[in-house]
């Protein structure tokens, strides 16, 4: 019997680091309760810290990839696993608001930061040519399961067992994964003498070393002369507007105003999270096979009409909202393996790290604008239909951005094998 | 996604005819009272939401003596009074009917004697219970919503189906940039209709985009983003063609929901009724646009079917609109529709003789008389 492909134990390590990655993130939320409690602090002031930690989450990701490719996969993961274990175990000895900003906000938003998206599509890229699509779409599904399925299990210890125990159970899962990277993980297929999963030839050749800040800034140039550029940052943008930003942020509160109990909201959003898995798999493997662009309409299509139909679906209750949960939790980050596809087709592998960087960096500031916007609208309308209403006709917007992407190669890119999207 | 769409109108809250006109009040209007009452009740002849604050209530002193915004319930609206003084008080009423249309007025009525009326007021010269200002907006929005949708939906329909050349189809590019145009200018039409004063205003904005209005307004701002979706997606999926004409006719039943309904017919029927009226006349005028462009021997038949659908929807939906002839000539919706039927009559003409630019600038005409006999309140 063949040995399995290394390619597969570098696809599994990297599913836990970004599964793990996606659950420390997304701790600060059932921390803002028990903070107020022990220190008085008012929701305005916790929420700063998250604001950094969602700004960094995103604002960091060029640079990580500028990182992971000046330095390996392996030792940023590593190094960004001991900064989270750092920045939550510190907490513990908090006791003023600015070292809640610095800790959950800076240091953990730059740790988590440094392991999301952009690893996933280095790793997908890198290692895979056959299933990257499959790949990709698993790893991006684990760091949206991430965000949900750790939030009960932490509410449970900061309820049960104080707020620092959940802050030192992050701490030491975070130096727990080390190891695991540090042994399994490697950069490139070459380290280990074989080929990327599925490659017929070898594979492109290590870019030359480069200072990650440049490297950054030079992709970020790079895309701002391509049109391909703005149009999957524009459409990613309004993505991150209104998955994360909107209804991450603001479904259970939309659902409370309409007469629905918290726990029934809240599971709402959990269904969200199963769909989702189920749609971004789905999507990855469809990515393998179909044109991006299509898939990237049809999302956009169907996300904008749903969210459209939401104002109505209040007014049906139950019947109505599970079937806006259907249509809009299948694509919930499936828009993630067809945007990565494009940018490899448009940039080529080499830079995709960076490149991807930027755009997923304008997916976290389209969510950030969206969850503060939304808020901005109930607090002034008292109702959040003019925030669904104008997130759908973006997402329609995004439809019509994603559709008219060239897909002939820029300048920029070096010659390489076709990705098995553009064979279609 | 035509289905979608009309699954959402399928839930959509349309009852009653048009324009809320208040039918009753208590106080009743001019009366002197011996004490003031607690509350200002109006009743309209539907059903009714209040912009901004819905009743404000002026003092003899010129002073808002209302407290908050109005209580709707169905047909009635309410609001509180805190005030003790004797002499005339304004009351001045703001409200949306279930179909979007604005409408307000003002009543006066007395405590103890009659004074001097103060307060802000209306400035008088309403037409059609909106202001003058707020109708002109309302039907230059309506004239370049109906062009757009012409050009949007009609001249692409006509490119893809009857002529096979892509040339007209830039036409349905222009007519995506009209439709976004009309949008925000139907929303200020919706401010300004109410007090030209607070067009700009925040509060009176976010009111009426969180009203029925709004919604409305999103569902169009929506078709136009996803016809411009679709053209884009056209090159490689030249299939998707159908769904504009299918597109076209969901836009066109979101036009029904806030056009005059017809109180004869059952809901279902007059929204149909509607609908084809605005999807004759876009396949009529678009056509006619993309013709001169691209001409093609197929467009006689489908200008004359489809202009005598025009005609033949129009006729019933003007029918259904009097309760007796002679309201042509008293109302301000009748004297309009009389200048719309001659316009109509050249129109036919034109196009029977085959002078097709001027046909189509008869029906450009007849389009701009059409919006403002839609922002007028029909006699029922």
């Amino acid at each position: 019997m063949r040995r399995i492909h290394y390619a597969w134990i570098v696809a599994a390590v990297t599913w836990f680091t970004l599964l793990a990655a996606a659950g420390f993130r997304s701790t600060p939320a059932v921390l803002i309760v028990p903070l107020q409690h022990e220190f008085g602090w008012s929701r305005a002031t916790i929420s700063i810290a998250v604001s950094i930690n969602l700004m960094l989450f995103g604002l960091f990701a060029p640079f990580a990839g500028g990182l992971m490719e000046r330095f390996g996969v392996r030792r940023v993961v590593v190094g960004a696993l001991l900064t989270v274990s750092a920045g939550s175990g510190l907490t513990v000895f908090m006791h003023q608001p600015w070292q809640l900003d610095l800790l959950w906000g800076v240091v953990v938003g730059v740790g988590t930061g440094s392991m999301a998206t952009v690893l996933a599509a280095i790793v997908a890229n890198r290692w895979f040519v056959q299933r990257r699509g499959l790949v990709l779409g698993a790893l991006t599904a684990a760091g949206a399961t991430g965000q949900l399925i750790f939030l009960p299990a932490l509410a449970w210890l900061a309820v049960n067992m104080g707020w620092r125990t959940a802050a030192l159970v992050v701490a030491s899962a975070a130096l727990l994964g080390i190891p695991l990277v540090a042994l399994f993980m490697r950069d490139r297929p070459a380290d280990v003498g074989l080929r990327a999963y599925g490659a017929t030839e070898a594979d492109e050749p290590a870019p030359p070393l480069r200072n990650p800040v440049r490297a950054a800034l030079g992709g970020l140039a790079m895309g701002a002369r391509n049109r391909n550029f703005w149009l999957l940052a524009g459409s990613f943008f309004i993505c991150g507007a209104s998955t994360n930003g909107l209804i991450g942020t603001h479904l259970i509160p939309a659902s409370i105003d309409h007469g629905m109990p918290e726990v029934t909201a809240a599971s709402m959003l959990a269904f969200i999270g199963i769909f989702d898995v189920a749609g971004t798999m789905i999507s990855g493997w469809l990515t393998d096979r179909l044109d991006s662009r299509w898939l990237l309409f049809w999302y956009y299509g169907l996300r904008g009409l749903s969210l459209l139909f939401l104002p109505y679906a209040f007014g049906m209750q139950y019947f109505g909202l599970f079937l806006f949960i259907v249509f809009y939790g299948l694509d919930w980050v499936a828009t993630v393996p067809p945007t990565v596809a494009l940018t490899a087709d448009t940039f080529g592998r080499r830079n995709l790290g960076v490149v991807y960087g930027w755009i997923f960096a304008s997916h976290q500031l389209g969510a950030a604008g969206a969850a503060f916007a939304a808020g901005a609208v109930r607090t002034y309308f008292g109702d959040y239909q003019l925030a669904f209403m104008t997130s759908g006709v973006l997402c329609l917007l995004a439809a019509g951005l994603v559709i008219r992407i060239n897909r002939t190669r820029g300048q920029e890119t070096v010659a390489a094998a076709p990705l098995p999207a553009a064979s279609y | 996604m035509a289905g979608t769409a009309g699954a959402a109108l399928a839930l959509l809250p349309v009852a009653a005819s048009a324009h809320a006109q208040l039918v009753g009040s208590s106080p009743a209007p001019g009366a002197v009272l011996a004490t003031l009452p607690a509350t200002v009740d109006l009743y309209f002849t539907e059903p009714v939401t209040p912009a901004g604050r819905g009743i404000s209530v002026y003092g003899p002193d010129g002073r808002l003596v209302s407290n908050g915004t109005a209580r709707a319930q169905g047909v009635q609206l309410t609001v509180g009074l805190g005030a003790a003084m004797d002499g005339t008080y304004a009351v001045i009423w703001t409200v949306i009917a279930a179909d979007t249309h604005p409408s307000r007025g003002e009543i006066t009525f007395s405590v103890g004697h009659s004074s001097p009326v103060r307060g802000p007021g209306l400035g008088g010269g309403d037409v059609g219970l909106v202001s003058p200002i707020g109708l002109v907006l309302q039907s230059l929005g309506r004239w370049l919503h109906f062009a757009g949708f012409a050009l949007g939906f009609g001249a692409a329909t006509y490119a893809l189906f009857v002529a096979g050349d892509p040339r007209p189809m830039r036409l349905a590019g222009a007519g995506v940039a009209l439709l976004l145009v009309a949008e925000p200018l139907a929303l200020f039409a919706q401010t300004a209709s109410f007090d030209p004063a607070q067009t700009f205003d925040g509060d009176a904005l976010t009111s009426a985009l969180a009203s029925s209005f709004g919604r409305v307004l999103g569902l169009r701002v929506a078709a136009a983003i996803l016809l411009w979706a679709v053209l884009g997606a056209l090159r490689q999926a030249p299939w998707l063609r159908w769904s504009i004409p299918a597109l076209g006719g969901a836009l066109a039943l979101v036009d029904a929901t806030a056009a005059h309904g017809t109180p004869a017919l059952p809901q279902p029927l007059g929204l149909l009724l509607n609908a084809l009226h605005v999807s004759a006349m876009g396949v009529w005028v678009g056509g006619l646009a993309a013709f001169a462009i691209a001409p093609s021997g197929g467009f006689g038949r489908v200008a004359a079917w489809s202009a005598g659908l025009l005609i033949v929807s129009g006729a019933a939906l003007a029918l259904l609109h009097f309760a007796n002839p002679l309201q042509v000539m008293t109302t301000a919706y009748g004297e309009i529709l009389l200048v719309k039927l001659p316009l109509v009559g050249a129109a036919l003409y034109l196009a029977w003789r085959a002078r097709r630019r001027w046909e189509l600038a008869a029906l450009v005409a007849v389009l701009a008389v059409a919006a403002v006999l839609v922002s007028l309140p029909p006699p029922r």
